[in-house]
């Protein structure tokens, strides 16, 4: 019961929120934050939950961007077309990567997802026809949801484009929250904890592994949607390594294996690299850095795992949680 | 005549790439092979050795090769603090450390960044502008010739030290079985000091022989160590001849992507070696263990 009400008061203080801060800066930070949301929890299933380390997924993103950019741009393609496209187009490359998961292990798998995610971004900047290399791809038009006859709107101020993305936030979520409570998330749990015993128990370790990749890299696909729409001009650098690696920093930040993890995460970092910028770019870097550090030593488990100590701490056991 | 003169001369060249890389992926495979660590950090270590070569002998006007001894023996410090400040805490979360590694070299690079970010910052040559003409339009210039000998005469002196001293040998036992060795009475935090010294030194040193063939960028060393780690999975983890073997793929692959495909390609040539071989035999070339 306690649970439903701290849901219904994010979910209420989510919807309130570009009412508290009304202008327009903050409200473009906080779609920025949708959108790492749903890029950090789409990434935990893979890092939190499966235990597979992905350093690609900035690329799955790009993929999803690129493809729903060019349609939108060359085809005056919708959103839900573009939704469409960018969800198979990353779900490909997610399996592409996942597929070779199944062969490599521990540092060898994190090295291939991290130069596959390098490849991406030399494609991107290098095939000059399609995606116009270093100088972008300029002039994405808004979103636009239409159903013919019905309705058609055309997400267009910052405002209108904070709620698209909070639905797909909560769409992410859910279906996080589903899927790791399903038989499959259960799969994916013991594939981390031990994959050789849950090989031996009958779990299709090889079928759930690229499983994963193809859910998470599709969700990812998603974002990139929403967020080519919303920045109306990407370039290759957006998607390169550092970002892939960011995503994981929020993932870790936050807390690995949980839904408030990313969520926390996300916000954290993203106004942490705000005020950062007062400085420079450089010297966000290495707050950035150090921070990461500093969390690997000391709190490998994250706020939330902070979070959850202390409760366990007030409360006594009762307040232990199955991740 | 002229293709042949250009054949030999991409031959040669490649000998000196081969050279650059090799230092690198020495220093990462050791680490590798003893600490289980991929130590992307080294390569910030390798442009600090370029930059404190740089600055050195700049500021204080002192002989090219001095500023590069001490920014070699600076960075064998730096190595060792590297390992006793951050990697000892992590010891046992293997894929923890790589993470840390990441979060170093980031660190580095942009403090550099907003030191020196935006100057154009070069070291000129001891030789000057001398050249060698061995052949007929085939040139390689005195900097490039040291860079090749200093890089095979430091190859040489690792295998020395691993294969005839006795904390070479330690340093080798430690990375075939580390508990077994550990129960051997090998000091398990003497060892790492020691391969983590080698290895910033190598890398160090590597950046300061290269410091005069190019411009200074803090984002150099990023993209080193990355050829210097496909270099050591292509070669084989852990194994020092896998790691000059791989340093001769990967340059001359890279050299001739460069000559006769298109630049923009190098990277991607050397990845693609790097998932063929990781596809077909994942220990690497020559590398014997799993």
């Amino acid at each position: 019961m306690k649970r439903w009400i701290l849901i219904a008061l994010a979910v209420a203080f989510s919807l309130f929120l570009p009412f508290i801060f009304k202008d327009d800066y903050y409200r473009y930070l906080f779609v920025m934050m949708g959108i790492n949301i749903i890029l950090v929890s789409s990434l935990d299933i893979l890092v939190g939950y499966t235990g597979s380390i992905s350093m690609a997924h900035a690329a799955f993103w790009g993929v999803g961007a690129y493809g729903s950019a060019l349609l939108a741009i060359h085809y005056h393609v919708g959103l839900i077309g573009g939704l469409f496209v960018s969800i198979f187009v990353s779900m490909i490359f997610g399996i592409l990567i996942g597929y070779p998961s199944l062969r490599l292990k521990g540092h060898y798998f994190v090295i291939v997802t991290f130069i596959f995610g390098i490849i991406i971004e030399i494609l991107l900047r290098n095939l000059v026809q399609i995606t116009r290399g270093p100088m972008g791809l300029p002039g994405i038009p808004p979103a636009r949801l239409e159903i013919p006859g019905l309705l058609k709107i055309v997400f267009s101020s910052t405002l209108s484009y904070y709620y698209l993305v909070l639905v797909f936030v909560f769409i992410i979520l859910i279906l996080k929250v589903r899927l790791i409570h399903s038989k499959m998330g259960r799969a994916l749990i013991s594939i981390r904890e031990d994959e050789i015993l849950a090989e031996s128990v009958g779990v299709n370790t090889a079928f759930y592994k690229v499983l994963t990749f193809a859910i998470s890299s599709s969700f990812a696909g998603i974002a990139g949607t929403l967020y080519s729409h919303f920045i109306s001009f990407i370039g290759p650098e957006t998607f390169s390594f550092f970002k892939s690696f960011e995503l994981f920093v929020m993932n870790l930040v936050g807390g690995k294996a949980t839904l408030v993890g990313p969520i926390l995460g996300s916000c954290a970092l993203i106004l942490l690299e705000e005020w950062a910028k007062i400085f420079s770019p450089a010297i966000a870097r290495v707050v950035y850095g150090i921070i990461l550090i500093l969390f690997i030593i000391y709190m490998p488990l994250g706020i939330a795992g902070l979070i959850s100590k202390l409760k366990t701490k007030v409360m006594g056991k009762r307040g232990h949680e199955i991740t | 005549m002229t293709e042949t003169a250009l054949f030999i001369q991409y031959l040669l060249s490649g000998l000196y790439i081969t050279g650059k890389y090799a230092l690198p992926a020495i220093g990462l495979t050791l680490i590798f092979g003893v600490m289980g660590i991929a130590d992307f950090a080294q390569g910030a270590l390798y442009m600090l050795g370029a930059l404190f070569t740089f600055y050195i002998a700049t500021r204080f006007q002192v002989n090219y090769f001095l500023a590069l001894l001490i920014a070699t023996l600076l960075l064998v410090l730096i190595g060792i603090l590297n390992n006793s400040i951050i990697y000892k805490r992590l010891r046992g979360f293997e894929i923890n450390t790589l993470i840390a590694a990441l979060g170093i070299l980031l660190v580095i690079e942009n403090i550099v960044v907003a030191i020196f970010g935006g100057k154009y910052l070069t070291v000129p040559s001891p030789f000057g502008e001398t050249k060698f003409e061995p052949l007929p339009r085939v040139i390689i210039t005195a900097q490039e010739l040291l860079i090749v000998f200093a890089s095979f005469s430091l190859i040489f002196l690792v295998w020395v030290f691993l294969n005839k001293t006795k904390t070479g040998k330690a340093l080798r036992a430690m990375s075939q079985d580390r508990d077994a060795a550990t129960l051997m009475g090998i000091n398990i935090d003497r060892i790492s000091s020691v391969t983590f010294g080698i290895a910033a030194g190598l890398a160090g040193i590597d950046g300061a022989l290269v410091a005069p063939t190019q411009v200074i960028l803090p984002q150099m060393g990023a993209m080193v160590i990355l050829k210097a780690f496909v270099i050591t999975v292509v070669g084989g983890m852990g194994s020092i001849w896998g790691a000059v073997g791989g340093a001769f793929i990967i340059g001359y692959t890279e050299i001739f992507t460069v000559a006769y495909l298109s630049p923009a390609y190098s990277s991607f040539i050397a990845f693609a070696i790097l998932i063929v071989v990781l596809l077909v035999k994942p220990e690497g070339i020559w590398g014997d263990r799993t």
